[in-house]
C-alpha cells in the first residue's frame, strides 16, 4: 500500500505541472488524482508538527487565511488548503508539503470534519459557528454538528465559540476552551427571518436571549433547565470608538486593533486571536502581526474614487446568515449608498438551475433602508431577487434590473452618493472585479 | 381572512418562511396566527381558512408528532371537512403513520394518513420540479432526506423530476402536501390563484406582474430537455 501511496504522491505532484502547462486552475485537482490512485491516501500523510483544523457555516476561510498569514510571518514553515475544503483538497495541501512542516491549516467542510478527524486528527479544532446552510448537501444543523461530534478525536483541544450553544454542543460533556463576547453590544434584540436556535437542546424548553450579536449567536439561557453559555476563557469587549478588541483571559487583559468592523467578522479575529493566546504567542507578536497585516481581497476590497467608496463585498451565496449579516452591515454604514446584487450561485447552478429558497432566509429587509438610495440588480437569478427585494418591501423605483454584468457601470449614479457596494458570491469574484474596475473608469471621467 | 402557520419558528428549513412572507402580503387585513410549539392550535376553537406548515428537522418532525398527537382527531376532521391546509417539504410526514429516523427509532405519526416514512440524512435527493395540477403547470424543487410510501391520491402529476414517479405529494379533499419546499406560493402564481380562491380570494395577486415574469423565465428553463434537474 505503501507503494501505492508513493505513485499516488508522484502523480499528483506531475499533474500539478500538467495544469501549469495547460494553464488549467483547477487548485484540488492533484488531490483528486492522488486519491484516485491511492484512496487512503490521506492515512499515509505526514502530519505537521502543530495541525489546526478550522471548520464552521461562516468564517472558516477567513480565520485560516489569518493564521497561515501569521505562521508564515514568524517564519514557519506552512501547509494550508486555501479553501478547497473538501478531500481533495486535504490531499492537495499535504501533497505540497515536500517536507514535514511546522503548521499545517486545514479549513474543512463542516459535514466532512468528524470522518477526516477520524484519520488525520488535528491538535487543535476550532469552530466558528453553524447555521444552516446549503440544503442540497446539508440536512439540517443538528444533522451537521452530529457529523462533526462523532468525529472529534479525544486529543485534540477544542476551541470552541462560546456564544453559539449548537457549537458547545460539539464538546459533549469534554473539556473545551471557549471565546465570546459576554458584553451586550445592543438594546434590541435584531429581527431575523430564521433562528436555528429557539428551543433548549436539553430540555426542549423556549430559549431567552439576553442580547444577540446575530442569529444564535449571543447571551443565552434556558428559564426550564438552566442551560446557559459556558464561561468564556477569552472575553472579549470591544471598543468601538478606537476600534479594538480588549480580550480577557487568565486573570489579564490584552488589546489588540480590529481592522473589521462587521460583528461577524470581529468574531472571526476573536476565535484567530484566542488561539494564538492559547498556543503561547504575546500581546506584542499578535498586536504586531495585527498591525501590519493586510485584509483579504477577495471578501473585502475598497477604494475611493472622486469622493465616492467602492467596495467590493463577499455576500456568500446559499449562505442566509452570511448575506443577512454583509446586507446589515451595509445598512448601518454611514452615508447614501448604492448597492449592487451579484448574488448568482454559479457552483449551485451548474448545469442545472439554482435554488433559490435561501433568499426567503435572507434579511433582505435589511436594504430597505432610507441609506440605499440605489439597487442594481444583476444574474440569471435577477427576477428572482427583484421580486423578493419588492417583498421586503424595498421601493420599484429605486430597484433597476440589468441584463448583463457589464451593464452595471452605466447604471451608476454619480451624484448623490457617498459609497457603492458591490455585494457578490465567493462563485463571481471575478466578475465582480471586472464590474469594479468598469465602475472605477467611469467614477473617474 | 383567517390563516393559522403551524410552528413557524421551527417548520421553516430552505425558504418555506417566504410562503408565510407572502401570505403576509397578500392578506394584510386578513389574521394570519402564528402558533408556536408552546402554543394551543388555533383551529381547535376557530374556524381558519388556510392552514401553513412548512419543512422541519427530522428532531423537530417529532417534537411535532408529540404536539399534535392529542388533536389527531380535530385535525381529520377538518380535513374531512374541506378546510385548506398547505403543508411543504416534509411537513406531511407527521400526520402519516410512522416515521423511521436513520435507520434506528421508528416513531408513531398521527396515522390520518397512510404514509410511512423513513429518514436517511446521510443521503439527499435533490431535483428540481416540473407537473402539472389541473391544468396549471408548477415549478419548484426538492431537497430532502426522507422518502415516503403512500397509498393516498398524489398532489401535482410529475412531468419531470429526477425520480421516476407518476405523482409527488399527497392530495385529499382541499389539503394539499407536496414534497416540494422554498417559496412555493412565489414561485408559482397559478397555483396560489387556484389555492386562494379555494378560501374565497379571487382578486389579483399581490406583485402579480413579477411573480408571473419570474414564473415564466423559469418554466421556460425547466421546460428545457438539456436543463439537468
Amino acid at each position: 500500500m505503501k507503494i501505492r501511496f508513493y505513485l499516488a504522491k508522484a502523480a499528483g505532484n506531475l499533474s500539478k505541472l500538467g495544469l501549469k502547462l495547460l494553464k488549467r486552475n483547477i487548485p484540488y485537482y492533484p488531490g483528486y488524482i492522488a486519491l484516485r490512485i491511492c484512496p487512503d491516501f490521506l492515512h499515509y500523510v505526514r502530519k505537521p508538527d502543530l495541525f489546526i483544523a478550522v471548520t464552521g457555516t461562516n468564517g472558516k476561510s477567513t480565520v485560516c487565511g489569518l493564521l497561515k498569514d501569521f505562521f508564515e510571518s514568524q517564519g514557519n514553515t506552512v501547509i494550508y488548503n486555501n479553501g478547497f475544503n473538501l478531500e481533495t483538497g486535504v490531499a492537495t495541501m499535504f501533497l505540497a508539503q515536500k517536507r514535514k512542516c511546522d503548521v499545517g491549516i486545514m479549513e474543512i467542510d463542516e459535514k466532512l470534519s468528524g470522518e477526516i478527524f477520524k484519520i488525520i486528527p488535528p491538535d487543535y479544532f476550532l469552530c466558528t459557528n453553524l447555521f444552516r446552510d446549503s440544503m442540497r448537501t446539508n440536512s439540517s444543523v443538528e444533522y451537521i454538528a452530529s457529523k462533526i461530534r462523532e468525529g472529534i478525536p479525544q486529543s485534540t483541544k477544542l476551541l470552541l465559540n462560546a456564544d453559539d450553544l449548537i457549537v458547545t454542543s460539539l464538546a459533549d460533556n469534554r473539556d473545551f476552551i471557549s471565546y465570546g463576547i459576554s458584553q451586550k453590544l445592543s438594546k434590541e434584540i435584531p429581527e431575523h427571518r430564521f433562528s436555528d436556535l429557539v428551543y433548549c437542546p436539553k430540555c426542549g424548553g423556549k430559549l431567552e436571549y439576553k442580547d444577540v450579536k446575530y442569529f444564535q449567536i449571543g447571551n443565552v439561557v434556558c428559564p426550564n433547565c438552566g442551560l446557559k453559555n459556558p464561561k468564556r476563557d477569552y472575553d472579549g469587549k470591544l471598543d468601538r470608538k478606537n476600534n479594538t478588541i480588549t480580550i480577557k483571559h487568565h486573570k489579564k487583559e490584552s488589546t489588540f486593533p480590529l481592522k473589521v468592523e462587521s460583528i461577524f467578522n470581529i468574531y472571526n479575529y476573536l476565535s484567530f486571536i484566542s488561539l494564538l493566546l492559547e498556543l503561547g504567542y504575546s500581546d506584542e507578536i499578535i498586536n504586531k502581526y495585527l498591525n501590519e497585516m493586510k485584509l483579504i481581497s477577495s471578501r473585502f476590497e475598497s477604494k475611493e474614487i472622486n469622493g465616492i467608496s467602492l467596495i467590493n463585498h463577499l455576500a456568500k451565496g446559499q449562505n442566509p446568515v452570511a448575506c443577512s449579516s454583509v446586507f446589515e452591515y451595509v445598512r448601518k454604514d454611514e452615508g447614501k449608498k448604492c448597492v449592487i446584487l451579484m448574488l448568482d450561485d454559479v457552483m449551485d447552478a451548474r448545469n442545472s438551475s439554482e435554488t433559490i429558497g435561501w433568499y426567503y432566509d435572507t434579511d433582505f429587509e435589511q436594504l430597505n433602508d432610507r441609506s440605499i438610495t440605489k439597487i442594481i440588480i444583476s444574474g440569471w437569478r435577477r427576477a428572482d431577487v427583484y421580486l423578493r427585494c419588492l417583498l421586503a418591501g424595498i421601493n420599484k423605483d429605486i430597484i433597476e434590473t440589468v441584463e448583463s454584468d457589464s451593464l452595471i457601470a452605466g447604471h451608476i449614479p454619480h451624484e448623490g452618493i457617498d459609497k457603492i457596494f458591490l455585494l457578490h458570491d465567493i462563485t463571481s469574484y471575478d466578475q465582480s472585479k471586472e464590474v469594479s474596475d468598469a465602475i472605477a473608469r467611469s467614477l473617474a471621467q | 381572512m383567517t390563516i393559522e402557520i403551524l410552528f413557524p419558528e421551527l417548520a421553516n428549513l430552505y425558504g418555506d418562511n417566504g410562503n408565510v412572507l407572502y401570505l403576509e402580503k397578500s392578506f394584510p387585513k386578513g389574521k394570519i396566527i402564528k402558533t408556536s410549539l408552546n402554543d394551543e392550535p388555533y383551529f381547535l376553537k376557530h374556524k381558519v381558512d388556510l392552514i401553513y406548515m412548512g419543512t422541519l428537522s427530522p428532531n423537530n418532525e417529532v417534537k411535532v408528532i408529540n404536539k399534535l398527537l392529542p388533536y389527531k382527531k380535530k385535525i381529520k376532521e377538518k380535513i374531512d371537512k374541506g378546510t385548506v391546509f398547505l403543508f411543504t417539504g416534509n411537513a406531511t410526514e407527521v400526520l402519516g403513520k410512522s416515521l423511521t429516523l436513520n435507520n434506528s427509532t421508528t416513531v408513531e405519526g398521527l396515522g390520518i394518513f397512510s404514509i410511512e416514512s423513513k429518514i436517511d440524512e446521510n443521503n439527499r435527493y435533490n431535483s428540481l420540479f416540473l407537473g402539472t395540477i389541473d391544468d396549471i403547470k408548477v415549478v419548484g424543487y426538492k431537497s430532502q432526506s426522507s422518502f415516503m410510501k403512500s397509498d393516498e391520491p398524489g398532489l401535482f402529476k410529475v412531468i419531470r423530476e429526477n425520480n421516476n414517479e407518476a405523482f409527488e405529494g399527497v392530495h385529499v379533499n382541499n389539503f394539499f402536501g407536496t414534497n416540494l419546499l422554498g417559496p412555493i406560493l412565489v414561485l408559482n402564481p397559478y397555483f396560489t390563484r387556484y389555492l386562494y380562491s379555494l378560501i374565497g380570494y379571487n382578486g389579483p395577486l399581490y406583485l402579480e406582474e413579477e411573480l408571473i415574469d419570474a414564473y415564466d423565465k423559469r418554466l421556460e428553463e425547466y421546460s428545457r430537455a438539456d436543463l439537468k434537474f
